[in-house]
């Protein structure tokens, strides 16, 4: 086995079976700078101590004369057994008769007493482990052609022989990625890309070494460290630009890092690894973070929207989505009066019961699934403004959230308009809500799509304006009817002077540019009559009512606010 | 106390005895001077007085066993050809051997005094 130092320094076990102590302390001392070793005086007693040992024997040492069970019943019992008949034995005799059965009953070699030279025993032993080792990957190429590093079979293999050999260390998974490798290929062409390969390998390599590690590459442009835990992987990270700066002349490769702590072992290899990596993807999404540490609390929150996920197109069938409406209600004249209502999804799962659409929307926004949704409320939201036409004779404008997706939907505007169609109502009845995140990219598309929107009949209201990022640049350009406050400043609007007269401003702006002014989020009196001073003309929050199912809001059709 | 002059004066090869303790005098020493308390000169004993021969082949073959690894020379001789006549169950007086190996078991009992 060439270069892998690590591996082969890993101290194995060595369990010697011998009923007299001087043989015993003899073997010992030939062997124990190099193993652990394990001792037992009878064949029963060897079985508990390899059905205890806290790692597996890599080798048993075994004499053939001993009181209770000897050593040829021994080698029989371990050959029975599927976990332990591959555990090379190297039978201790004086007879030479006793070689030969020894050999056909399946020991590896023997050494004769008395003992041969040290170096001999140890040789043998050497030889014993090692072509029992190899056995396990005899058919499997160690390391990757480019970089000469493990791949990643091997890579599993020896940290399970790491774990194994070494059961109270400390290790880190580290899964190592270079951010965005394909853009620099193509910038710089494959071979320079290969060349940065082969550096960071060669970095690694190094590193694995200092920390008693391994390293492999396990895909494309992910490398794989199995190390010594490290408190700070700013400094490794950091360590790392600097030599392939200094050494390689590379500067503008960045890296992103996936970690495992390996508190316990107790997971499989094979998913420690799994686990780094996916932690290591999932810095794609943030900017700022170079490296992610695995833990217990994420993964069940990783399993909870993987849950949501899966389950998602069952619950569109099964009509799990419910849609809730709360009242907007307009207060310029002296009688508050209901003036529409937002359409706003809930879930109710059959098992997990109610979920937050604080969970769900995010989950289903990164995803796409939020297409589906927002179509589904659509649809339902036009049915129940029909269903209400119907009962009350009254056309009651139901507002929906377009998402910031369903913008780069190329065909958003017909697909809006016949929903709209189907269900039998005119587009003026339903009022579109896009966030105002939705105008940050992409202007030109998005003014496109709003215009075409417009031209149809509905109604464009910005939505959590203040929460994002728009210049007045993009109000003045952009055209709609609806300014909506993001709620949070009718929560703070009291607790802060400036947030007060920010609340005052965006009422100004609405008013300048001649569109209606909703404020949502609006939970006390207070609140209501500043709004009002300020020109508010509608409001929406729990002061009025929370969002209800649309029998409960029937009731507004015949009250006064 | 024993000492490894003692022993070369008592007829053992210390150096090869030595060697495989990986010249670890204090260990060899030590494992020596258990030797005399080793449980199979009694059984060997016992089982010649029976005229068990199993038994005695047993007792004397785990002494060839440690005795040679130590090179205890003098003991060792004695051992070896009772082994060998036990193997083939001769018939034959053991006890001049059997003696043998109880007087220089006791000599080296004495040096470890």
């Amino acid at each position: 086995m060439r270069n892998n130092n690590i591996i082969n320094k890993l101290k194995r076990y060595v369990l010697i079976v011998e009923d007299e102590i001087i043989n015993q302390e003899i073997l010992k001392e030939i062997l124990s700078k190099d193993y652990e070793i394990l001792t037992a005086g009878n064949g029963i007693e060897a079985l508990h101590v390899i059905e205890t040992s806290i790692a597996p024997i890599s080798l048993i040492l075994l004499d053939l004369n001993m009181p209770l069970m000897d050593g040829f019943t021994l080698l029989k019992e371990l050959k029975k057994d599927e976990k332990n008949k591959n555990i090379p034995v190297i039978v201790l005799t004086s007879d030479k008769g006793s070689e030969l059965e020894a050999l056909n009953l399946g020991a590896a070699d023997f050494i004769t007493k008395p003992y041969d030279l040290k170096e001999i025993i140890i040789a043998r032993v050497n030889k014993s482990i090692e072509l029992s080792e190899k056995r396990i990957i005899v058919n499997a190429e160690e390391r990757d052609g480019l970089t000469d590093v493990y791949n990643k079979h091997i890579f599993t293999e020896y940290v399970s022989r790491i774990d194994n050999y070494r059961p109270d260390a400390i290790m880190d998974m580290v899964v190592f990625n270079i951010t965005r490798f394909h853009l620099y290929n193509e910038l710089y062409g494959k071979e320079a890309g290969d060349n940065v390969l082969v550096y960071v390998a060669n970095i690694l390599k190094d590193l694995a070494r200092e920390n008693d590690g391994i390293v492999a590459r396990i895909q494309g442009d992910y490398f794989a460290l199995y190390i010594n835990h490290q408190d700070d992987y700013d400094a490794l990270l950091n360590n790392i630009y600097a030599i392939l700066k200094d050494k390689y002349n590379v500067s503008n490769v960045t890296f992103r890092l996936g970690i495992y702590r390996a508190e316990s072992t107790k997971d499989s290899v094979d998913l420690r690894l799994e686990r780094a990596k996916k932690v290591c993807d999932e810095i794609r999404k943030s900017n700022n973070k170079f490296f992610n540490i695995y833990s217990e609390e994420d993964q069940k929150t990783q399993l909870f929207k993987e849950r949501l996920n899966h389950d998602f197109n069952k619950a569109i069938i099964n009509k799990e989505f419910k849609v809730f409406y709360q009242p907007k209600v307009n207060i310029v004249g002296d009688k508050y009066v209901l003036s529409s209502t937002e359409a706003l999804v809930r879930w109710i799962h059959p098992e997990l019961g109610f979920i937050s659409p604080g969970m769900f929307i995010p989950l289903f926004e990164e995803n796409g699934n939020i297409r589906i949704l927002d179509r589904y409320v659509w649809r339902e939201a036009a049915n129940q403004i029909r269903e209400w036409k119907e009962k009350f004779n009254v056309t009651l404008p139901v507002s929906v959230n377009v998402s910031r997706v369903d913008m780069f939907d190329a065909d958003i505007v017909n697909t809006i308009n016949n929903i709209v169609l189907e269900s039998g109502i005119s587009p003026s009845d339903i009022y579109l809500e896009i966030t105002e995140s939705a105008y940050n990219n992409e202007t030109d598309q998005i003014i496109g799509i709003i215009n075409g929107l417009r031209e149809k009949g509905f109604r464009i209201e910005i939505d959590d304006f203040g929460s994002g990022y728009s210049s007045l640049n993009t109000l003045a350009t952009l055209s709609f009817d609806v300014l909506k406050l993001d709620m949070k400043f009718v929560k703070d609007m009291f607790k802060n002077e400036k947030t007060l007269k920010m609340v005052g401003i965006v009422s100004d702006i609405a008013k300048y540019l001649n569109v209606i002014i909703v404020a949502e989020g609006v939970e006390t009196v207070e609140q209501l009559n500043k709004l009002k001073e300020m020109k508010y003309d509608i409001v929406q929050g729990y002061y009025f009512s929370k969002p209800v199912n649309s029998v409960e809001f029937e009731q507004f059709f015949k009250k006064e606010f | 106390m024993l000492s490894i002059d003692k022993l070369k004066e008592f007829g053992a090869d210390t150096s090869k005895g030595l060697g495989r303790c990986v010249n670890n005098e204090a260990l060899y020493l030590r494992l020596v001077a258990m030797v005399p308390k080793n449980d199979s000169f009694a059984k060997l004993n016992q089982a010649i007085n029976a005229n068990n021969l199993e038994e005695a082949f047993s007792a004397s073959h785990s002494l060839k066993g440690i005795l040679s690894n130590l090179e205890l020379t003098p003991l060792l001789e004695p051992v070896l050809e009772i082994t060998e006549r036990l193997r083939n169950k001769e018939n034959c007086d053991y006890s001049i051997y059997l003696d043998e190996i109880n007087k220089k078991r006791q000599e080296l009992e004495k040096m470890c005094e």
